[in-house]
């Protein structure tokens, strides 16, 4: 057995002996993964749904269009958004400065007479300023209500009237002969209506669309496999990071001196080490990758094309740091310097966040980072194509790395 | 209490004269603040719901729709051929015209770039749907009258309903900024972060190099030392928040809402993450360890605490589950100070939370703490 396949051997064996750091920063990506996903897992639908949005009602009104107002609310689809409280002004306005709603929708006085006689009229919303979206939500359900009550009120102006003339009266002063008129006044309005709505005479298709060599995300796709590759690479970093830095170590306690006394060489200690440090990312990810697709069915797609990604990745961590620790001067400097450049990485990479989510400004960094080809080329391979881009940056970036690495590291043990 | 305060601020002077101190407490919060303050901004030009439509009418209908599309909340560009870049497209077609004169049905197209910002494009859609309503209802209002004369004597749609919004009375005046929502966030974050990285990477250093039992030569007693460290990780904390304070105030305008209440929320916060910070410090004996237990316990305490994301958009169970992370209770009180205007009547039984954390967490480290390996 070669000198350096020994030390290879021997470094996963010390690490394999005291395993806790590395198993935590593997249960880290795993519980991220769970804690996100389950949060925001679209189910069976395919879109992540909001939680109802808690409104408060005041009518003011108490009318008929108040009553077709709040009427909307009782519909399926709006039933499942809003989950609406009737409640009084004074008690609604306690609520709100409670910030137990997200929205309070208030119907103003002579709201129906008002629309009866075409007179202008509007509907208030108190929003709950510590919700971002929710209050934004139903302001802009009050506001498509508005429209279609405006519609409504002017396609039947005429007989709003009638009913508003109508409901003044005793209704022995109401005879059916001088309403057939107008009830037939309506049906012809409504016949005529049904041309239009039934079926819809404008409807609209929404469509996601994607740059050249970008997917989006399918119906029904899983979540936990658009989380869990950002993690994985986050704390795959750490992971090989800590180990990289053990050359630190070695040199700090002098044993790197002492090894130096055998005939081992430094390129040999070096090629050992970047091996070593290649050895461990893949058997971390791999086995991560594995308890992911237990736990959360996550298929990774081509299992060739995963095993290479991995392969090119581990490879750039461990060149990447392997060089880092050749320009550190010490272990402190190499500890207080890591961490920051993996979690700059992870941020802008789209660890932390989906790349999409970055601010456009900000977004071209993210290309600097392993953590985007990694997250990309699991994507691609996921979506079923190949991710050349991904092979071919982290296999090259990789190589200079490496060639740096075994050159300022040769000088850096040889002092 | 002069030894207490000798011991705690020289962890402190340590802490700041670390190499990564810069990065960790304030270059690194303030990346943070950038990202997820405009996290829902696409682009600059994204934030008014852009919508480019690609009219390809032969006819009048098409800009006759397109004006309907005007409001206050879009900004349209139209445009005839279709363009390389968009957030998202609406496509009125050839036939547009024809198909509303035979009154015919018709579906139109929206395409919606991936990368495009989620909310902008669901302010859009609902704008193109009150556009139809509104375009709807003018054909009715028309009736069956020749459609070559619509333009002449069509009667138009008007607005009759009104959306006024307004925020609850005796609260901000001011419609908060994405800034005012994230920085409280990312101060909770961090300061759990650093008190827990920092203050128990030094507990268990000290007590390794035998730093502890040195200070325990001194005149210094075992509670001085102890109240000497706890001191110090408070510090660590408050020297964050005031940090990150400083920096939203100078740079992003941040309100804070009623000063001494938030400074009460941070102080009593950060004695819960000093006594955690003591405790993990002196059950781990590994750098690494502690880092990984602390990274993700923050991470934790911090997602399910509503500091990542805003709290009403958890589904309930996250939320009730929520309440065991200090952090929940904590931004629930920079909440109901910032947003609400609340006073100490409002926010102690917060507050009292926050010290039942630190009593548990204070009576574990009590119980762990070691003098030597």
């Amino acid at each position: 057995m070669s000198r350096t396949t020994l030390i290879i051997k021997n470094d996963i064996k010390r690490r394999l002996k005291a395993p806790m750091a590395t198993i935590l920063f593997l249960i880290i990506p795993l519980a991220m993964t769970a804690l996100i996903g389950m949060i925001f897992d679209p189910g069976s639908g395919g879109e992540t749904k909001l939680p109802p949005i808690q409104l408060l009602l005041v009518d003011h009104d108490k009318e008929l269009a108040s009553k077709f107002l709040i009427g909307a609310f009782n519909q399926k689809e709006v039933k499942d958004m809003f989950q609406v409280t009737t409640v009084d002004a004074a008690s609604g306005e306690q609520l709100m400065k409670k910030g137990k709603a997200s929205a309070m929708l208030v119907i103003p006085e002579h709201f129906s007479d008002d629309l009866a006689d075409q007179k202008p009229t509007a509907l208030e919303v108190v929003k709950n300023p510590s919700e971002e979206f929710l209050p934004g939500v139903a302001e802009e359900f009050a506001a498509t209500m508005a429209v279609g009550l405006s519609a409504v009120a002017q396609v039947f102006a005429d007989e709003l009237k009638i009913i508003k003339s109508a409901s003044q009266l005793e209704l022995k002063d109401i005879s059916i002969a001088q309403m057939t008129p107008f009830l037939e006044m309506a049906r012809v309005k409504i016949i005529a209506l049904q041309s239009y709505l039934s079926p819809l005479l404008l409807q609209l298709k929404a469509s996601t669309t994607t740059k050249p060599g970008e997917t989006a995300a399918p119906k029904g796709f899983n979540i936990f496999s658009y989380i869990m590759p950002g993690m994985l690479i986050m704390f795959l970093l750490f992971i090989v990071e800590a180990f990289m830095r053990e050359i630190q170590n070695e040199r700090a306690d002098g044993k790197i001196r002492r090894m130096m006394f055998s005939p081992l060489s430094t390129r040999e200690l070096i090629t050992a080490r970047l091996f070593g440090g290649w050895l461990l990312g893949v058997l971390v990810c791999f086995l991560a990758m594995g308890v992911g697709t237990l736990l959360f069915g996550i298929d990774w797609g081509n299992p060739l094309l995963v095993f290479l990604l991995v392969l090119v990745s581990c490879f750039w961590c461990a060149a990447f740091f392997g060089m880092l620790n050749a320009f550190f001067k010490n272990k402190n400097q190499a500890g207080a310097f890591a961490s920051p450049i993996i979690l700059v990485f992870a941020a802008f990479g789209g660890s932390m966040l989906p790349l999409e989510q970055i601010p456009q400004g900000m977004r071209w960094l993210a290309q600097f980072t392993v953590n985007n080809w990694f997250i990309t080329g699991c994507r691609t391979i996921i979506d079923g194509g190949v991710p050349y881009l991904s092979f071919t940056v982290l296999s090259v970036s990789g190589l200079v790395f490496a060639g740096v690495a075994m050159v300022a590291l040769q000088r850096r043990l040889s002092t | 209490m002069k030894k207490i305060w000798h011991i705690g601020f020289l962890d402190l002077k340590l802490t700041v004269k670390d190499k990564a101190f810069f990065f960790w407490m304030l270059a690194f919060p303030l990346i943070f603040i950038l990202i997820f303050g405009n996290l829902f901004r696409g682009s600059k030009t994204d934030t008014k719901a852009s919508l480019t439509v690609l009219n390809q009418d032969q006819g009048k209908w098409g800009a006759y729709f397109i004006d309907k599309l005007k409001s206050p909340g879009i900004e349209l560009t139209v445009e005839a051929t279709e363009p390389k870049e968009y957030f998202r497209m609406l496509l009125i077609p050839a036939d547009f015209s024809a198909k509303i004169e035979k009154r015919a049905a018709q579906t139109l197209e929206l395409k919606k770039d991936s990368d495009a910002n989620l909310q902008a494009g669901a302010v859009a859609e609902t704008k193109i749907a009150q556009a139809m309503v509104k375009l709807i209802a003018e054909l009715v209002l028309y009736g069956n009258r020749d459609m070559g004369a619509f333009f002449d004597s069509r009667s138009p749609y008007r607005d009759l309903v009104l959306v006024r919004t307004r925020l609850p009375e005796g609260t901000i005046t001011k419609v908060p900024s994405g800034f005012d929502h994230v920085i409280p966030g990312i101060l909770v974050q961090f300061v759990m972060m650093m008190v827990l990285i920092y203050g128990g990477i030094s507990v268990m250093e000290d007590r390794k190099r035998r730093v502890l039992a040195r200070i325990l030569y001194s005149s210094a007693s075992f509670a001085e030392l102890f109240a000497g460290k706890f001191l110090g990780r408070v510090l660590m904390g408050l020297l964050q928040s005031a940090i990150l304070i400083v920096a939203g105030l100078l740079f992003f305008r941040l309100n804070l809402g009623n000063l001494w209440l938030t400074g009460l929320n941070i102080l009593v916060f950060t004695l819960a993450m000093a006594c955690l910070s003591i405790f993990v410090g002196s059950v781990l004996k590994k750098e690494e360890l502690i880092v990984g237990v602390s990274v993700l316990t923050a991470n934790m305490f911090a997602a399910l605490g509503g500091c990542w994301w805003p709290i009403e958009i958890v589904p309930p169970a996250f939320r009730a589950l929520g309440m065991i992370s200090p952090a929940y209770w904590a931004m629930d009180v920079f909440h109901q100070v910032i947003f609400f205007g609340k006073g100490l009547e409002t926010v102690w039984p917060n507050l009292l939370v926050l010290l039942a954390f630190t009593a548990v967490f204070m009576a574990l480290a009590l119980r762990f703490f070691k003098i030597n390996e």
